[in-house]
């Protein structure tokens, strides 16, 4: 078995200028194929929102289960799988970073500089937005952000607070509410245009955003710590066959990352989580 | 602060002897279909509001947060599959209020994220609140 991939997080890759690139790169050549390309950045953007709306948020009734049950966090771990082979298929160098947003930087400037230059030298920057496909009458555009004040990201204890949670619907219930609030926080309010947000707090357009994927690398990496303290298995009986539609996969087989083929790189940022 | 968001007498249902180690505020049927905003939620207290400090003082129990799908349309189907269920976690806040003597208010204050946080009452619908114990 080939040795897993490592994911970094974002600020050590300010010292990896080769990973950084490699990143950019990617994002470019993704963002740069027609909608209809199964490779493209649209094509893989649109399987959460739209027009795919596949995505797992929240609880659901159904499929036999009489009690609500939520996948959001084995389904997002499937699309991030699939997202980073999409990512190789254009550069076989790239890794997926996360974003700690308890990090003293993230507290200090928020969204990380990586995801805020305009221009690498004379070109677009990949990871300041990607593009939305035309919906609902609107044309096709970039995606925006207008995010919020650091001082209101969640701290390093919050998410202490979740690792001591033994329960997996309790700890999933309070994950998701704290992705929830960085999905809203990061959008933002558009200050010429109030009743309207920033991408990233909508779930039909959030994943053509950049910056979703090292949110929720961040979100699978907090799982994987909780894992690691409260059990790789650690998940209600009924939910392990549960399908990843449209993965082809089921719960049971995103439990263990290793299985998946990659690791998170033993690292804190400073200050962070 | 909105009389929609206001719920007096709100029921909770305690253990014999009326001892609880978990006290959870569900919010049932809450719509995710339009914008992303947060909800804080009081205990006792009908004038809370957007200004209103979230503090033990104020009877904050916690906040839930609404990411919501972004849909401008308004069609049945669409409103249907985004109704949620959420719940707090406010055992200290429900006990600290049940001590002071029932029955027991929740008012939610929705806001938009920004700084300030601008109101967001036209944003927040939901079918009902309720405490449940354990």
């Amino acid at each position: 078995m080939a040795d897993p991939t490592l994911r970094p997080s974002i600020d050590s890759l300010q010292q990896k200028p080769t990973q950084l690139a490699a990143l950019r790169d990617a994002y470019e050549k993704m963002q740069a194929l027609a909608g209809t390309d199964n490779r493209s950045w649209i094509y893989w953007a649109g399987l959460h929102g739209y027009p795919q709306w596949q995505c797992w948020h929240h609880s659901r009734i159904g499929q036999g289960s009489p009690r609500g049950y939520n996948l959001f966090l084995p389904w997002h771990r499937a699309y991030l799988v699939y997202w980073e082979h999409a990512m190789r298929d254009q550069n076989a160098d790239v890794v997926l970073p996360w974003w700690d947003w308890t990090s003293a930087t993230s507290h200090q400037s928020g969204v990380p500089q990586s995801f805020v230059t305009p221009k690498v030298g004379a070109k677009r920057n990949s990871l300041l937005n990607g593009p939305v496909p035309p919906m609902l009458g609107d044309p096709e555009r970039f995606t925006l952000r207008f995010p919020g004040s650091p001082n209101r990201l969640p701290t390093p204890s919050d998410v202490d607070g979740l690792l001591a949670l033994t329960s997996f619907v309790d700890f999933t219930a309070q994950l998701e509410d704290i992705h929830d609030l960085i999905h809203g926080w990061t959008g933002g309010r558009n200050p010429s245009s109030p009743g309207d947000g920033g991408d990233m707090g909508s779930v039909a357009v959030a994943a053509f955003d950049p910056i979703f994927w090292s949110h929720h690398c961040m979100i699978d990496r907090i799982w994987y710590l909780w894992q690691l303290r409260q059990g790789v298995n650690n998940i209600p009986d009924d939910y392990l066959d549960k399908p990843l539609a449209p993965f082809s996969l089921s719960v049971r087989d995103v439990l263990d990352i290793n299985r998946l083929g990659y690791e998170y790189v033993d690292s804190h940022e400073s200050g962070g989580h | 602060m909105s009389e929609r968001f206001f719920f007096p007498d709100v029921p909770v249902t305690l253990p014999r002897g009326h001892s609880f180690s978990r006290a959870d505020i569900r919010f049932r049927e809450v719509d995710q279909s339009g914008p992303s905003f947060e909800v804080r939620v009081f205990l006792n207290n009908p004038k809370a509001g957007i200004d209103t400090p979230p503090d033990a003082k104020n009877g904050y129990a916690g906040s839930f947060h609404i990411y919501g799908f972004g849909l401008k349309k308004e069609g049945t189907q669409e409103r249907q599959r985004t109704l949620t269920d959420y719940s707090v976690n406010a055992t200290e806040a429900v006990r600290s209020a049940i001590e002071r003597g029932r029955p027991l208010s929740i008012t939610l204050v929705p806001h938009y994220y920004g700084d300030p946080p601008a109101n967001a009452d036209d944003a927040l619908q939901l079918n009902g609140v309720s405490v449940e114990t354990s």
